[in-house]
């Protein structure tokens, strides 16, 4: 602030002069911090650094993490359901909608988060640093916002991009830094409530954001005012890093997708796998004219099924999307036998819940389906996609395909079908 | 100096902010001091419970790492490139370098993995299946074109300006 108690245009007028003290010989450190909490209060000045501009960017991050976090428990429910949930069959495409949405969300507030520290880093070198014991405790839950929203994003951007970096297992770490910058945010939000809402109810004078004149074509065409433009900018980055990934999973823009890490046309057959037979190390055991399907557990007539014995069921369609947790999805036109067709022969009760294991081990080698999907027309065992044989990587000779369902529980390679009561 | 002549000689008048709004500590600081520290020791009480998945003290270990790198580095790096900005690039040029570098920034930062192609497996196209280097470069390109555009265009209609 100036002598006069006016505004200098900040980063133009104050900061090279901050600048060239911090250069001088024999400035000591306090003298340097002292410098710094200067420049922070006279930064604190430029409209893109007040609080207008801190709420502005706070509320879209809030929709925007609200977002992600109620999109990725709708996923966890999906994946780990308990006792009080039932994963619906309908829409068939809700999970490609929800996990769009959570991986798109994410991937916007990237430009969102930068500027919001970036716009109240001056804040963070302010002195005295801690004012009260109160504004200790509401700094004190910074802490875990900040970490938590960075670790959020640049966790969940590797997992998208396949990297595994870090040295935790990523869903369970995700899931519970959500939980931990949720619980901050709530605080964050809680405390700033009523600066939000005193910033947001003033009206916006001129004087508040006046426009900026220095670049302006004449005197009476002013440019418009600093933080419109810096809000503008920060929404336009945001814009354009959706446009350049959205097109893994929104089809008509996938030819935007300059930084898609999928693409719903490639692949084998022209679609993505996350495991392709060789990785999965199921190439013997699935090309192996011996396969059968297994149907035990809950029945009264146990049934091995070879491809010849499936072909024999009656065979029926469905378009369905694979739509995975990282966030792309493609549809196809599957063909197959109806889970129910098969739970029927095997004299499994109606109201059953089934259990599908595939050739593969590991983490994701079966999944659960409940009652409402395993009875549903378009659960298949599916044989074909878009009219041809599937291929060994998406899951020859025969793959689970169920809508509603995320891509990791549409199990591959199949081998066992267990029914439970 | 009245605003008119600091126009006159391309100098942006002073801005009026509106007195800074005081933290106040009402009831809303205390329902979610209170909700949002329960939900954050629920956290803390799932990762301890799936230790083996979530390895707490590697987890604290990039938590805190997070925050020092982007507090103690980015951020102060990115104060620096401003106070080159301000002492090296010409007003009229300064919005749209700023943004030119934010959005190159950006998609940098966002596409270092896809620049790297970690997550490439051989054997499976459709893993990374863009030349995410073009692609970079690309964006970048447009990014800057543009914004020497704008700068040549503004300097023009100065020029023109009695």
């Amino acid at each position: 602030m100036n002598g006069d108690g006016r505004f200098g245009e900040v980063t133009a007028r104050a900061t090279p002069a901050g600048s060239a003290d911090a250069t001088e010989k024999g400035v000591s450190v306090v003298g340097r911090v002292r410098q710094i909490a200067k420049w922070s209060d006279r930064a604190a000045a430029d409209p893109r650094h007040d609080q207008r501009t801190a709420a502005i960017l706070g509320i879209s991050l809030a929709v925007a993490f609200g977002t992600c976090f109620l999109t990725g428990m709708y996923s966890h429910l999906a994946q780990h359901p308990p006792s009080w949930f039932t994963l619906p069959a309908q829409p068939a495409g809700l999970f490609r909608v929800t996990q769009g949405l959570h991986v798109a969300t994410g991937i916007a507030s990237v430009p969102l988060l930068l500027a919001k520290l970036w716009s109240v880093y001056p804040q963070f070198v302010k002195l005295p640093p801690v004012r009260s014991v109160l504004h200790l405790v509401e700094r004190l839950s910074l802490v875990p916002l900040v970490a938590g929203a960075l670790f959020l994003l640049y966790s969940g951007i590797a997992n998208i991009d396949l990297w595994y970096p870090l040295p935790v297992f990523f869903p369970t770490a995700h899931y519970w830094v959500a939980w931990l910058t949720i619980g901050a945010l709530v605080a964050h939000i809680g405390a700033k409530l009523p600066i939000t809402r005193e910033v947001l109810r003033r009206r916006v004078s001129a004087a508040d954001d006046p426009p900026c004149r220095a670049n302006a074509v004449s005197v009476h065409r002013p440019q418009s005012p600093p933080r419109r433009r810096f809000l503008l900018s920060v929404a336009g980055a945001s814009g354009v890093l959706t446009l350049l990934t959205v097109g893994q999973t929104v089809v008509p823009l996938r030819r935007f997708g300059l930084l898609a890490p999928r693409d719903p046309d490639v692949g084998t057959d022209g679609f993505p796998v996350n495991n392709t037979a060789e990785e999965a190390r199921v190439t013997d055991a699935a090309s192996n004219p011996a396969w059968l399907l297994t149907v035990v557990g809950a029945v009264a007539a146990p049934l091995e099924l070879s491809v010849a014995d499936l072909q024999s069921f009656p065979q029926h369609e469905a378009v369905l999307p694979i739509a995975c947790v990282e966030g792309w999805s493609a549809s196809r036109r599957w063909r197959g036998v109806r889970l129910a067709d098969v739970l029927a022969r095997a004299e499994a009760s109606p109201g059953c819940s089934v259990t599908v294991r595939s050739l593969e081990t590991g983490l994701y080698a079966q999944s659960d389906i409940n009652p409402t999907q395993a009875a549903h027309p378009d659960t298949l065992l599916a044989l074909e996609a878009d009219g041809k044989v599937l291929s060994l990587d998406h899951g020859y000779p025969v793959r689970l395909i169920g809508p509603n369902r995320p891509g990791v529980m549409q199990t591959k390679w199949l081998s066992h079908i267990e029914v439970h009561a | 100096m009245t605003d008119v002549a600091l126009v006159r000689e391309g100098r942006t008048p002073p801005p009026v902010p509106l007195a800074p709004v005081e933290q106040r500590y009402g009831w809303s600081f205390w329902v979610g001091l209170a909700s949002g520290w329960a939900v954050m020791a629920y956290a803390v009480y799932g990762m301890v419970q799936e230790w083996e998945a979530t390895n707490p003290p590697n987890l604290a270990k990039v938590l805190i790492g997070g925050v020092l790198l982007h507090d103690l580095l980015i951020a102060p790096l990115v104060a620096l490139l401003g106070l080159l900005i301000v002492r090296f690039v010409p007003v009229v040029a300064r919005g749209p370098v700023n943004l030119a570098l934010a959005v190159s920034g950006v998609v940098v930062l966002f596409s270092y993995p896809l620049l790297r192609g970690f997550g490439r497996h051989a054997g499976n196209p459709s893993t990374l299946p863009h030349d995410y280097v073009a692609n970079v470069l690309l964006i970048v390109s447009i990014t800057w074109i543009v914004a020497a555009i704008t700068v040549s265009f503004r300097v023009g209609r100065k020029r023109r300006q009695p």
